[in-house]
């Protein structure tokens, strides 16, 4: 069951919209990171089932910070998703090249995001049998 | 040849468009035309009988003077290059002449042996004014490199525009983004209970947010299309499909005006090579623009057809048509047919605007028909894709869009 999500996004507005929506709406455990490296520092003990993230961050973009987390052996299997405004289709094919499961467009619409999580969740386990 | 007085040769040497000097072989100078005079200042009178390096004291050491020798002892002719061997002698420009300080004169060199009376070898020194050549080389130098200059120039602004256009539409939509979205969670009770006016003040917000941001969308693919920034991306389409898809994702819109849509397929099978995104934009406008001008309980019909090698889709309203005076203007940015009716229907009038540039990427041309309180039909034609040259499914999924050309035989007159 998909239950505890980080999510990773340097807009403190954004990060309460959408932290509400995932908690209030979806009913998940939620742990929000700021900027890239706090997602590093935090991910292999909050052990989520998916994350969530922004790809235009200072210091350390959401494409860099992937690149990163799949490094990480703990997390071998965990979904990650973008959730940005840059969704051409060559930035798509990018993000998907480097291990990103989907992309969610920004604006996004709070109330239907959990849904969307939870149907991209679901489309991951099918093909990983988990 | 006859032997003429000293006189003639001077004469024959005097006329030439050169500098002309000749040197014995101890290299005093033995002829000094007048175009040197004119050069160097230095009549024939002060220069004869003495040697060259006194009347051009600088040419000590350089390659002319060793040149000079050659020609002299081994009979060598020499062409001294001018990129190496600048302002050889002190020459000026006569055009100058009263100037002061006058312009130096780009001069080239020849140097050639000549055989004298008695076995002696003496030095014909030819020289010519290249000034004007120079000039031209320099200037032809000058307005490259500007060229190239402003071409960097160019790039950099255009690389700045699409910079522009990407932080634009980065830093609107952000604030947007959260806008929208806390008004999407109180809309949706997540913040607790509200009152009907609570609402209906939240939904207007919200009505207006969207509106804002369809209007960011379209003023950004405004300045994409006229910087040349708007990206396409081409795959073979099945048309059906795309229409299918249009008439869903637009069919809300429509139903606010109680309008429904409806396909009229001709070319169930037809392909096209097209930006999905792209030709979405385009039938999303029409068929706005279609519902939102119709009557109440209106009908709009999406038209598919064969045109000559090219396949037609039409978008037809009942609507109240286009005047004949707004034609000119309504591909034209912000253009809307001027009626308080066009107001109270929203719009910003750069829809078509996007459209035509969207269609005419896609090698199409858009138009339409209309009569004034009747109602509109645009069209655009899209090359058809042809079988050959892209994968076909198999021949089972082939033959069963036949019977999906079921629209109404009504419907498609
Ligand atoms: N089907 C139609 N029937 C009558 N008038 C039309 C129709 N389509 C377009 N027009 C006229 O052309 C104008 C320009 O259309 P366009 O799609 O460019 O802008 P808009 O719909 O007003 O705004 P936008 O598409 O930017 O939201 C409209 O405002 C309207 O006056
Ligand atoms: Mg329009």
């Amino acid at each position: 069951m998909l239950n505890k999500i980080l999510y990773v996004e340097d807009e403190p507005d954004i990060q309460t919209v959408a932290r509400m929506a995932l908690e209030v709406v979806g009913g998940f455990n939620v742990e929000v990171c700021s900027s890239g490296s706090e997602a590093l520092e935090k991910v292999v003990d909050y052990a989520p089932d998916l994350i969530l993230m922004d790809v235009m961050m200072p210091h350390m973009d959401g494409p860099a910070t992937l690149v990163e987390l799949r490094k990480l052996e703990a997390l071998d299997g965990v979904p990650v998703i973008f959730m940005t405004a840059k969704v051409q289709p060559d930035e798509v094919k990018e993000y998907k090249a480097i291990g990103a499961v989907d992309v969610i467009p920004k604006p996004f619409d709070p109330m239907s995001l959990p849904e969307t999580v939870k149907r991209i969740w679901a489309e991951q386990c099918e093909k990983t049998v988990c | 040849m006859p032997k003429y007085e000293k006189s003639l040769i001077e004469a024959i040497v005097d006329v030439g468009e050169c500098g002309i000097i000749l040197l014995d072989e101890s290299r005093n100078i033995i002829l000094w035309n007048s175009w040197m005079h004119g050069a160097s200042g230095i009549s024939a009178n002060e220069a004869v009988n003495r040697p060259l390096d006194a009347v051009f004291p600088s040419i000590t050491g350089r390659r002319v003077f060793s040149a000079i020798d050659d020609a002299i002892r081994r009979g060598a002719s020499s062409k001294l290059s001018h990129a190496l061997n600048k302002w050889v002698f002190s020459l000026y420009c006569s055009a100058g002449a009263t100037q002061v300080p006058r312009e130096c004169m780009e001069h080239q060199v020849v140097i050639k042996p000549i055989a004298a009376e008695g076995g002696a070898r003496h030095c014909l020194i030819q020289v010519s004014d290249i000034t004007a050549a120079i000039k031209r080389e320099k200037m032809l130098r000058e307005i490259a490199q500007r060229a190239q200059a402003s071409a960097k120039e160019a790039e950099k602004l255009s690389r700045t525009k699409s910079e522009f256009i990407s932080v634009v539409s980065h830093e609107l939509r952000t604030p947007l983004t959260s806008i929208n979205g806390s008004l999407s969670l109180v809309a949706g009770g997540v913040a607790g209970d509200i009152s009907e006016q609570g609402r209906a003040l939240v939904e207007i917000a919200m009505r207006n947010t969207e509106r804002l941001l369809r209007l960011i969308n379209d003023i950004l693919d405004v300045a994409k299309i006229e910087s040349g920034k708007m990206n396409y991306y081409f795959e073979p389409l099945k048309l059906a499909e795309l229409l299918e898809a249009s008439a869903v994702v637009n069919r809300a819109y429509a139903d606010q005006f109680g309008v429904t849509i409806e396909i009229c397929n001709r070319v169930p099978d037809v392909r096209v090579r097209g930006d999905r995104e792209r030709l979405m934009q385009v039938m999303a406008n029409l068929l706005s623009n279609a519902a939102k001008f119709s009557p109440r309980d209106g009908r709009v019909r999406v038209k598919a057809e064969r045109n000559g090698d090219a396949v037609r889709i039409s978008v037809s309203d009942h609507g109240h048509g286009i005047p004949d005076e707004f034609r000119e203007q309504i591909f034209g940015k912000f253009a809307q047919a001027d009626s308080t009716d066009t107001r109270q229907r929203g719009g910003t009038g750069l829809g078509l605007n996007i459209v035509k540039a969207i269609v005419q990427n896609h090698k199409g041309e858009i138009g339409f028909d209309s009569i004034v309180g009747k109602g509109t039909t645009f069209y655009f034609d899209l090359p058809e894709l042809l079988p050959g040259l892209l994968p076909e499914p198999s021949a089972a999924s082939r033959s069963e869009p036949q019977e999906r050309a079921d629209c109404d035989a009504a419907l498609c007159e």
